[in-house]
């Protein structure tokens, strides 16, 4: 390790001053309990001008204050005015401006033509799109992302489902936290969380199910350890599979069974019933009770108390064991900390309970034994998910860019919501089309079937996100598109990612602080921020490319593409009334267009009381949780907690607790019973190890970014497969020996890490999916939820067998 | 309650050429005499003052690798419970 001196030793010690007084001021704040600031002064170095900007990764909404000299993003620092993060970022965070650096950055459309990538113009490239759209409008679908701003997904929502009257539209958020999203349809009648990250601040014991905060939403997890730090008792309880750097933190780490969660759950459910020690008070205030039809459905039906009682009867701690991987006295403990409503109780999770083809029906219990129990609805008392992606909740939950949905949290199934956004849109009545479009994983299953084969999407336009890396059972869903005739893959994105390899037009997009922006974070906070360098050559935003293939189809005649006005679809005025070309690159940001779509689809959000503040006032703050309604001073009020008198505006005086959009109508939550089933794929003799794949610290979903930044990719240079010691040495497998992995569906060859950075159990393995060289995503299962339709990637069965050995230092092996 | 380090970027990568990072130690006064030591025999950090626990400091290193190795030997000191970072500036 060496000091260094390349850069100039006035800067470098301006810089380092800086950098002490950041860290002073940030050490001062952590050791309040309180620690957000109203104003902090930040680092002062010449030239740099700071603004702010939520991060660019996961669903935390971190801010971060962006420094930027000479059009260049140059420094980074955690905004101490940010309610989230009060000033800390994790390590991805305090990079995230390298993210707009990568050498190969896309900056020039690209059509293949003979099979090689050759540079187009914009125009030939938004030509080529409209005409293709045009030949065929219903064989087109749109395939985007929770890292899409509100105002990119809106603009591709109203492009599709108000222009081309085409509900072919779904994001990779369905992979990631659909399950989420049916789990409190059926459990609250209106999706998203009801509980904040205040919680961690007030909690006694916080439960991860199947989640690992420590390296996936990092400074959420810093919260709870700093509240440690300053002597505050929290009890972490860590439930999963394989042990992570979350469990090296928990008091108790509970490992559960693949699929164990479903019976945990009902076995904390059984104690309580059958102890008498559920809070008898709110559920017969607040609950309902609910069960499964046949065949299932969403809703279910309603069920008396003692059909419940009878459902949970085989459900004790000791019939749960075995099922579960807990042993009974495990059960217990849990089924005792749910008894004791003096605690403050906080459940979290986010992939390992959504990714599971029972997806919905945990998350329903979830939220049932905290609805049983009265752990719901006080600060540090309820069930809070979590998202992966910056704007899963803004952009995909709100704005509806799901197949089935509309914005405000509508139904394109429902002629009454259909007639409304029609109204809102200016469209002729009847122009949204009432059939559901493909969830993701049968878009692309249709996408890669041929076209006289049933195969009926035969154009799909990708937009920030890398589905040729994350879809699960990739050979099928991805991969098979490789040699069909009439397939057209169209990406806009800010790299080459393995969904480029296959691309036919390949556009190059404007990322993060180079466009503005908003996005909604896991807490229900809308969070906006201004451009603030220019892309790199040719790239540009994603809003734009959609608005400007509109206009091009209504040029080519395309009816939709106008309201019944005869105005285009995106019009945008000036003060004298003039239109603003904003489909002409040049003139995109003569107003500013973000604001403008907000505004327009703001009104969507009052239809399920989920009230977004007017943009102007999210510019001054660090995001505001809806609903967001003004109070008579003029002021904007936020919400904390929803549902719960005196934080939600929308519950009515001396109710307390009003479940306001409640499936039965009655203001009540449904307390569900779904029965365990076991996974759909279970180890055998043939494949005899269990598979679990996910994410690490360093990098952020595919990679795509996060390994362009160097001091991460060199942290993490590449996948691996985690194994345990014990299977390692029963199949002479040492550290970095190359392993073979092969499952139904592909094989794949990773080195080894024994007992690594987590530790999964005997007969199981782990592998992040974040390398693009080695796609674990070919080995996963694709079946997926019967309600979410969200895939498991937790759990199937795989072979493992020794290839090779590490190479030894002097290179022969 | 188990006391292991928590260096959400321990054994990363971290800064790139300066950065602000916040060490946090255990209660016990030897232990920061001794984080106190190693810093000062380091020779790369420029220290802050305590604020009870908690210790501001600098960290300027010649590269990258550099500064993940600093982060490491920081995370590994006797006495650290949790680093932190506050910012990072890179070479233009």
């Amino acid at each position: 390790m060496s000091g260094g001196n390349s850069m100039t030793v006035g800067r470098r010690q301006f810089l380092k001053l800086s950098a002490l007084a950041a860290a002073s001021s940030l050490a001062a704040q952590l050791g309040q309990a309180a620690p957000v600031v109203p104003s902090v002064e930040l680092p002062t170095i010449p030239d740099v001008h700071w603004n702010k900007a939520p991060c660019r990764f996961c669903g935390t909404g971190c801010h971060v204050q962006v420094g930027v000299k000479d059009g260049r993003v140059v420094a980074i620092a955690g905004d101490r005015q940010a309610e989230v993060n009060k000033g800390l970022l994790c390590v991805k965070g305090y990079h995230v401006g390298l993210a707009l650096y990568g050498k190969d950055r896309l900056t020039t459309p690209l059509l293949r033509k003979d099979g090689k990538l050759t540079p187009i113009s914009w125009d030939e490239a938004i030509d080529v799109i409209a005409q293709r759209i045009q030949s065929a409008p219903n064989r087109f679908a749109m395939y985007g992302s929770g890292q899409w701003t509100i105002p990119e997904g809106y603009a591709a929502q109203k492009f599709m489902k108000g222009g081309l009257a085409n509900n072919q539209i779904d994001p990779n958020a369905r992979l990631c936290m659909s399950s989420a999203v049916t789990g409190f349809l059926s459990s609250y009648g209106v999706d998203e969380p009801a509980s904040c990250f205040d919680d961690l601040d007030a909690c006694d014991v916080v439960i991860t199910w199947g989640n690992n905060p420590a390296e996936m939403h990092p400074v959420l997890f810093s919260r709870l350890i700093d509240r440690r730090l300053r002597g505050d008792k929290v009890m972490l309880i860590d439930i999963s599979t394989r042990r992570t750097r979350t469990s090296q933190q928990a008091d108790h780490y509970l490992p559960m069974l693949p699929q164990g969660d479903l019976a945990i759950a009902n076995c904390i459910a059984h104690q309580l019933v059958y102890g008498e020690k559920f809070d008898r008070e709110f559920v017969e205030k607040h609950c309902n009770f609910r069960g499964d039809t046949e065949p299932l459905t969403l809703n279910g039906q309603a069920i008396t108390f003692e059909q419940y009682r009878e459902f949970l009867k085989d459900y004790s701690p000791e019939k749960v064991a075995p099922l579960s991987g807990l042993s009974v006295e495990q059960l217990q403990m849990l089924g005792k900390l749910f008894a004791d409503r003096q605690l403050k109780i906080t459940s979290l999770w986010c992939m390992g309970m959504n990714q599971h083809t029972r997806g919905t029906a945990i998350n329903n219990l979830v939220h049932s034994i905290h609805l049983l129990s009265g752990h719901w609805g006080k600060p540090g008392d309820g069930p809070t998910s979590l998202t992966g992606q910056p704007s899963a909740c803004g952009t995909v939950r709100e704005v509806g860019t799901l197949c089935n949905a509309l914005p405000g949290g509508r139904l394109v199934e429902n002629a009454e919501h259909r007639a409304h956004a029609e109204d809102w849109w200016n469209l002729p009545a009847g122009r949204i089309n009432p059939q559901p479009g493909y969830h993701t994983v049968l878009m692309w299953e249709k996408f890669c079937t041929p076209s006289d084969q049933g195969g009926d999407i035969d154009t799909i336009w990708v937009q920030v996100t890398n589905p040729g890396q994350s879809l699960p059972n990739l050979h099928r869903l991805f991969n098979a598109k490789k040699g069909l005739e009439n397939k057209f893959l169209i990406v806009s994105d800010v790299y080459p990612t393995a969904t480029t390899e296959l691309a036919d037009l390949i556009l190059p997009s404007a990322m993060w602080v180079e466009k503005n922006g908003i996005y909604g974070n896991s807490e229900r906070r809308t969070q906006q921020w201004f451009k603030q360098v220019d892309p790199p050559g040719e790239a540009r935003d994603d809003c734009w490319q959609t608005i400007a293939v509109a206009h091009r189809l209504m040029k080519l005649g395309h009816a939709g593409m106008q309201d019944k006005d005869g105005r285009f679809l995106f019009h945008q005025a000036d003060e004298a009334d003039q239109e603003i070309p904003i489909w002409n690159w040049d003139h995109y940001y003569d107003v500013n267009v973000d604001e403008r779509l907000y505004n327009e689809y703001r009104q969507f959000s009052r239809m399920k009381h989920k009230d977004l503040a007017p943009y102007a006032v999210l510019a001054e703050a660090r995001g505001m949780r809806w609903p967001v309604v003004e109070k008579d001073d003029g002021s904007w009020h936020e919400t904390r907690w929803r549902f719960v008198e005196g934080s939600d505006p929308y519950v009515q005086s001396g109710q307390g607790v009003q479940f306001y959009h409640s499936v039965t109508k009655d203001d009540r939550a449904l307390i569900w019973f779904r029965p365990y089933s076991p996974p759909p794929e279970v180890p055998d003799s043939d494949y005899p190890f269990w598979l679990d794949t996910g994410r690490v610290l360093e990098h952020w979903h595919t990679g795509t970014l996060t390994m362009r930044i160097a001091p991460l990719q060199k942290a993490m240079p590449s996948a691996y497969v985690e194994i345990n010691a014990e299977d390692a040495k029963r199949l002479a497998i040492r550290n970095g020996d190359q392993v073979r992995l092969e499952t139904r569906r592909g094989s794949l060859e990773l080195p080894a890490w024994i007992d690594g950075r987590g530790i999964s159990p005997v007969g199981a393995v782990y592998v992040p999916f974040f390398d693009e060289r080695l796609l674990i995503n070919q080995l996963t299962l694709d079946a997926h939820d019967p309600f979410s339709k969200q895939p498991d990637y937790k759990k199937c069965a795989v072979r493992v067998t020794k290839v090779g050995v590490k190479p030894a230092s002097n290179g022969k092996s | 309650m188990p006391v292991q380090p928590f260096c959400q970027t321990a054994s990363q990568g971290v800064p790139a050429a300066v950065s602000g990072l916040v060490i946090t130690a255990t209660s016990d006064p030897s232990d920061r005499a001794a984080i106190d030591a190693a810093l000062a025999a380091a020779g790369c950090f420029e220290v802050g003052p305590w604020q009870e626990n908690r210790l501001p400091v600098a960290l300027e290193a010649a590269d990258e690798r550099a500064s993940r190795e600093w982060f490491e030997w920081l995370c590994g000191l006797p006495g650290v419970v949790k680093v932190d970072l506050a910012f990072v500036a890179w070479d233009d």
